[in-house]
């Protein structure tokens, strides 16, 4: 999934069962891969397709959360991505002097419709599930966990038992229960043109969002809540903080001058109660 | 002896065929009416006849509903007390 997965609280058994749960789901689910199911869906994009029952779960729940977060994480946002160059895993894609190609519109999770395990989505729909995927891997590798632990990957955690965690531009907390997740645009972003781009596309307009934020942190009963909410927040810009704090979600923002910018349920449950 | 005029042996047919048209219309209507009348009766008392109207078999909008709200609950945090034994980076 293009990032460092760490384990912690897991034996050697527990540790390999977890590795392979991840190789798994890249198995299926990798936009990079051209034997992966995800990758003969979206070449299916027009016609019915009987999907297996995984990937029918996963997208299910991709699309229950895009509903939820009003469409800001949209899981058809894969064509606008490979439009802007992001074609191939992240630790080899670097910067390119060719230009990205033509703006492609997403064409919104309400263009899919999924009846049982039978797809059918528009002709050039290219889901890109693997927001959602990752995390929930994350989530399914710690309920593997016998005891007190976490699994991180590249910084989505869910953890087993209280663990504190470092956050971005200074400060930790402790996650007691569930996961906590940061989004931003400071790592995966890559070069076409001399154009920078980012990988958190705003549905609305196909293009890489233009937020406040360089970094979003949230905390989710696990790390699929975590990880869309942090996202969502992100993509949601001034209004970020708002958005969390209707739903009782704790965020903390980072701006690109260092600010840091923690909202109410952040404050009162993390006890972080002066900007930084 | 009895005459048959040609204009009213017509006149006769046509009425004959105007009560023909009439009779069948309201058998027509009556068949209509008795099916209508035995469907609804049907639906009402036998057991194989649904009474509401056909729904999906899938869990009440209201209950999909507060799965999915609960699906961004928030999770539980605290302040460190401990050294940090993990980070939460952009990812």
């Amino acid at each position: 999934m293009g990032c460092e997965i760490v384990v912690a609280g897991a034996g050697r058994r527990k540790a390999d069962a977890i590795a392979q749960l991840f190789a798994d789901r890249e198995r299926v689910f990798s936009r990079f891969r051209s034997d992966s199911e995800l990758t003969t869906v979206n070449a299916a994009a027009g016609r019915p397709t009987v999907v297996s029952p995984a990937f029918a779960e996963m997208l299910e729940r991709s699309l229950a959360l895009a509903a939820e977060t009003d469409g800001l994480v949209d899981p058809t946002v894969g064509g606008a991505l490979a439009a802007l160059g992001y074609t191939r895993d992240f630790a080899t894609l670097g910067d390119d002097p060719a230009p990205a190609g033509p703006l492609v519109p997403v064409p919104g999770w309400r263009s899919v419709a999924l009846a049982g395990r039978v797809l059918r989505m528009p002709a050039r729909c290219t889901l890109d599930l693997n927001g959602v995927v990752k995390s929930a891997t994350v989530d399914a590798a710690a309920a593997l966990l016998d005891g007190d632990g976490f699994v991180s990957a590249g910084g989505d955690l869910a953890v087993c038992g209280p663990v504190a965690v470092t956050l971005p531009g200074g400060g930790a907390v402790t996650v007691v229960r569930g996961g906590i997740a940061t989004s931003g645009t400071t790592k995966r972003r890559w070069r076409r043109a001399g154009t920078t781009h980012h990988h958190l596309i705003d549905p609305a307009t196909g293009r890489p969002a233009a937020s406040p934020w360089d970094a979003v942190t949230a905390s989710g009963v696990t790390c699929v809540a975590a990880d869309v909410a942090a996202r969502a927040a992100f993509l949601a810009g001034d209004d970020g903080p708002g958005w969390l704090d209707r739903r009782g979600i704790p965020g903390r923002f980072a701006a690109p001058d260092g600010t840091i910018v923690m909202n109410r349920a952040w404050a009162g449950m993390a006890g972080e109660r002066t900007c930084i | 002896m009895e005459t048959h005029q040609p204009g009213a042996s017509r006149a006769r047919i046509a009425s004959a065929h105007r009560r023909a048209r009439y009779a069948k219309m309201a058998l027509g209507a009556a068949g209509v009416a008795f099916f209508a009348a035995g469907m609804s009766l049907a639906h009402g008392n036998v057991a194989g006849h649904s009474r509401r109207q056909a729904r999906p078999l899938a869990a009440p909008k209201r209950f999909q509903k507060a799965v999915r709200r609960d699906a961004l609950d928030a999770g539980l945090l605290a302040p460190a007390q401990a050294p940090p034994r993990a980070t939460t980076s952009v990812s």
